[in-house]
C-alpha cells in the first residue's frame, strides 16, 4: 500500500474567551478513543466549520500534500510526532494578562495519511492543485477547510490522522518570540 | 471506548501547552501487517521519528540487514540515576501543570531533601527522599552514551519553578484545618499524640505536599516519593517536586517542637498510573513503602491509621499497593479508617461585633481556632459546629470541645481493610507484594558486540530508531 499525505496547520491570535477556542478544545476533549468512519467524518466537518468561521483571523499557516511514498511517510511522521514530542508547545505558561498588549497565538493542526490513489486521495489532490502564487492566501486555506466541512474526506481511505491544538489552556498561548523560533519557521504569513 | 471502531487512538497528549491525539485505521494498518508484520509494528510504535532524508534511509536499511544492537529492559530509576533524569529524551520539555512566578531562590533547592526530612530520628528510616534528590543529581555514566543522546543535558534544578495552583491552596487549607483538630487536644491539656494515630496522605502529588505543609506545625511529614520526573513520565512527579519547592521555606522553618509530633506519611496518588506504551511513555511508577505492621505497632506505637484520600468516592478502598499493608495492620490490631479531603469545607463565621459568632470566637480563641482561621475557615464537616465531632467519628481521643452537629455521612468510617487480588496485591493475608511484569522498567538498546548501553529504545535521536522509521511502510 502506498500513501499520500494531506496536512493543514493554521496559526491565529489566541483569545481563550472566544467561541472558537472553547469549541475546538471541547471537540478535542470529546474525541473518543475509538470511532467509526461516520463519527470521524462528522468530527472533522465540525472542526473545519469552526475554523472557517474564524478564517479572517488566520495570520499564518502551512499546508502539505505529497503523493510520493517517502515524502508522504516522512511528512506525516513529522506532523504526527508533535503529539509525542510536544514540539512547539510551551513548557511553562506565557501568562494571559490582557492588559500587557502582547498578543498570544494558537495553532490548530490536522494531518491525514491517505491511501494513495483512493478516491479521497484523488479528490484532495485536485483541491491542492493550486498555482504557487496562491499557496499562502487565506482563501486557499478557506478552500481546504470548506472541502473538509463539506465532507470530502472518506475515512475508509484514511489510514491515520492526527489533530492537535496549541495551547490547551488559557495562559499558555504562544508568544511572538515563540513563533520566531526555528521550529515554527515553516508557518508562512497569510494574506 | 469502542473496541470495534475502525479508528483507534494510539497516542494522546493533554497538557496545558497542547492537546491532541493520533488515530489509526486498524483495518488499513492491518493490511500492511500482513506484508511485513514486524516492520509495521515497529513503525507504529516508533512513528514520530523524523527521518533525515532518502539517503539516510538507504544507509539505514543496509545497516538493518546486519543487526548491531539488541533490546533489553532496565529499572527506570537506575537508568535515570546513571544516565540523567531525562534519559532518552534530552531536550524534550518537562511540562508543569501550572507554575508560580514569585521571588524564588534556587540556591536553596539543593537542600530540599534535607529540609523535608522528618524531624524525629525514629522516622528517618522510612523517609524516601528519591524525588527531592533528583534536582541536582549528576548522572554517573552519562559520558558513556553517544553524544547525540546527551547533548544539551541540564540538571533538573535549572528548569524547576515553584508550583502553586488553586488545588494546592485548597489542600494546604485542608491540611491546616485537619491539624487544628489535633492541636485542639493540646489546647485541652493533652497532646497531639493522644490519639496514637499515624496519618497516610494519599493525594495527587502537589496536593499531598500542600496538605502536609498545611499540617506541618502539628505533624511530622515523612515523604514517600520514590521516583524521578521524566519528560515522558507516566507519573508527573515534577508537579510534586515543584510544589515541594514552593513550600520549602515553610517546611524548613517549622518551629522546634517540645513534644513528639504524630507522623504523617505522604504519598503521590498518581504513582500507579496506567501504563501502556513503551514508545511514548516512560514508566516512572513506583509502589508505596510503608512501615511493616510490626514496626507500626511496636516501634512507632501506633494504634490507629488514618488514610486521607481526595473524595468520598475514594473512601471505600485503598490504592492497590497499600492493600496488603493495611490488611496486615488490621491483623495486628491497628484500626485503619479513611478520611476524604472533601469532608472539609468553608464557612466564614460572622465576625460582626453584634453577632453571636463574634463573641464565641473571641471567648474560645486558642491554637485550634487560630489554625482554622489561618486556613480561611475550613472546618471538618464544613461547619464550625461539626468541627469538633471529628474525635466522635474517629474515637481515638477525647474530643477537646463539645460538638453540636454530627456529619450525616462519612463513608470512610465504615472502611475495613480486606484482602483484594490486584496487580499489586495477592489477595491473601500474608504480604507478597506482587508487581506486574516489567513494572518501572524502560526498554533500552545494547550494542550487540559489547553489551554497552546505547540509549533508550524510544529515543528520537537514536540511530536504531532511524532504521525502524526508514523501513516502515
Amino acid at each position: 500500500m502506498k500513501h499520500s499525505v494531506f496536512a493543514v496547520e493554521i496559526c491565529m491570535r489566541f483569545d481563550p474567551n472566544t467561541r472558537l477556542f472553547a469549541t475546538l478544545r471541547a471537540l478535542l476533549a470529546a474525541h473518543p478513543m475509538g470511532e467509526n468512519l461516520q463519527q470521524k467524518w462528522e468530527w472533522y466537518r465540525r472542526v473545519a466549520g469552526e475554523l472557517l468561521s474564524a478564517s479572517s483571523a488566520f495570520e499564518r499557516g502551512c499546508w502539505d500534500y505529497y503523493d510520493d511514498e517517502a515524502q508522504a511517510q516522512g511528512a506525516y511522521r513529522d506532523y504526527a510526532s508533535t503529539v509525542v514530542t510536544e514540539d512547539g508547545a510551551r513548557k511553562a505558561p506565557s501568562g494571559d494578562d490582557p492588559y500587557r498588549n502582547e498578543p498570544r497565538y494558537m495553532t490548530f493542526t490536522m494531518a491525514f495519511l491517505l491511501v494513495n490513489e483512493a478516491p479521497t486521495d484523488r479528490a484532495i489532490r485536485q483541491i491542492c492543485n493550486v498555482p504557487e502564487s496562491r499557496y499562502w492566501l487565506r482563501d486557499t486555506f478557506r478552500q481546504f477547510l470548506s472541502s473538509i466541512a463539506s465532507g470530502i474526506l472518506n475515512f475508509a481511505n484514511v489510514k491515520s490522522d492526527v489533530a492537535y491544538m496549541i495551547p490547551r489552556d488559557a495562559g499558555w498561548g504562544l508568544t511572538q518570540q515563540d513563533l520566531m523560533q526555528p521550529n515554527f519557521h515553516y508557518l508562512r504569513p497569510l494574506v | 471506548m469502542n473496541g470495534n471502531a475502525p479508528f483507534q487512538r494510539d497516542c494522546v497528549v493533554d497538557k496545558p501547552g497542547i492537546v491532541g491525539a493520533r488515530w489509526w485505521h486498524t483495518a488499513l494498518a492491518h493490511e500492511d501487517a500482513k506484508i511485513a508484520r514486524r516492520t509495521a509494528i515497529r513503525t507504529i510504535l516508533l512513528a514520530g521519528t523524523a527521518i533525515a532524508g532518502v539517503g539516510a534511509v538507504t544507509v539505514a536499511v543496509v545497516k538493518a540487514s546486519e543487526p548491531s544492537f539488541t533490546d533489553a529492559r532496565k529499572n527506570s530509576l537506575d537508568m535515570q540515576r546513571d544516565y540523567g533524569w531525562n534519559f532518552g529524551a534530552v531536550g524534550e520539555p518537562l511540562v508543569f501543570d501550572g507554575t508560580k512566578e514569585m521571588p524564588f531562590d534556587p540556591k536553596t533547592l539543593p537542600d530540599l531533601a534535607i529540609d523535608l526530612a522528618p524531624a524525629q530520628a525514629k522516622l528517618r528510616p522510612y523517609y524516601q527522599p528519591t524525588l527531592f534528590q533528583s534536582l541536582n543529581a549528576l548522572p554517573t555514566s552519562i559520558g558513556k552514551l553517544p553524544t547525540e543522546e546527551t547533548a544539551g543535558f541540564q540538571p533538573l534544578a535549572s528548569i524547576l519553578k515553584p508550583l502553586a495552583t488553586p488545588l494546592t491552596a485548597r489542600a494546604y487549607a485542608c491540611g491546616q484545618s485537619f491539624a487544628s483538630l489535633f492541636e485542639g487536644l493540646r489546647d485541652a491539656g493533652g497532646s497531639a499524640m493522644d490519639a496514637n494515630a499515624a496519618v497516610v496522605v494519599d493525594l495527587s502529588g502537589p496536593e499531598a505536599v500542600a496538605f502536609a505543609a498545611g499540617a506541618c506545625r502539628v505533624f511530622d511529614p515523612v515523604f514517600l516519593f520514590d521516583n524521578w520526573p521524566h519528560p515522558r513520565g507516566i507519573v508527573h512527579s515534577q508537579d510534586a517536586l515543584a510544589a515541594a519547592a514552593y513550600y520549602q521555606p515553610l517546611l524548613r522553618n517549622v518551629p522546634p517542637r517540645t513534644t513528639p509530633a504524630p507522623v504523617m506519611f505522604v504519598l503521590d496518588r498518581r504513582r500507579l498510573m496506567p501504563y501502556s506504551d513503551d514508545a511514548t511513555q516512560f514508566d516512572n511508577r513506583y509502589v508505596a513503602k510503608l512501615p511493616t505492621a510490626s514496626n507500626v505497632a511496636s516501634q512507632l506505637q501506633i494504634k490507629h491509621v488514618l488514610y486521607v484520600v481526595p473524595a468520598r468516592s475514594n473512601a471505600d478502598r485503598e490504592l492497590d499497593d497499600l492493600n496488603e499493608d493495611f490488611v496486615a495492620y488490621a491483623a495486628a490490631g491497628i484500626d485503619v479508617k479513611i478520611l476524604s479531603m472533601d469532608m472539609f469545607g468553608v464557612t466564614v463565621p460572622n465576625l460582626n461585633a453584634n453577632s453571636k459568632d463574634a463573641g464565641a470566637k473571641d471567648a474560645g480563641r486558642n491554637e485550634e481556632d487560630a489554625l482554622v482561621g489561618a486556613s480561611g475557615y475550613f472546618w471538618y464537616g464544613g461547619q464550625p459546629e461539626s468541627h469538633d465531632s471529628f474525635f466522635l467519628d474517629y474515637p481515638w481521643a477525647k474530643p477537646p470541645r463539645k460538638a453540636t452537629m454530627r456529619i450525616s455521612s462519612n463513608p470512610g468510617l465504615s472502611y475495613v481493610p480486606a484482602p483484594r487480588a490486584t496487580l499489586f496485591s495477592s489477595g491473601n493475608r500474608s504480604p507478597a507484594h506482587p508487581r506486574p511484569a516489567n513494572f518501572a522498567t524502560v526498554p533500552i538498546v545494547l550494542a550487540a558486540g559489547t553489551g554497552a548501553i546505547l540509549g533508550a529504545k524510544f529515543s528520537r535521536s537514536g540511530s536504531w530508531n532511524r532504521v525502524a522509521g526508514g523501513t516502515g511502510g
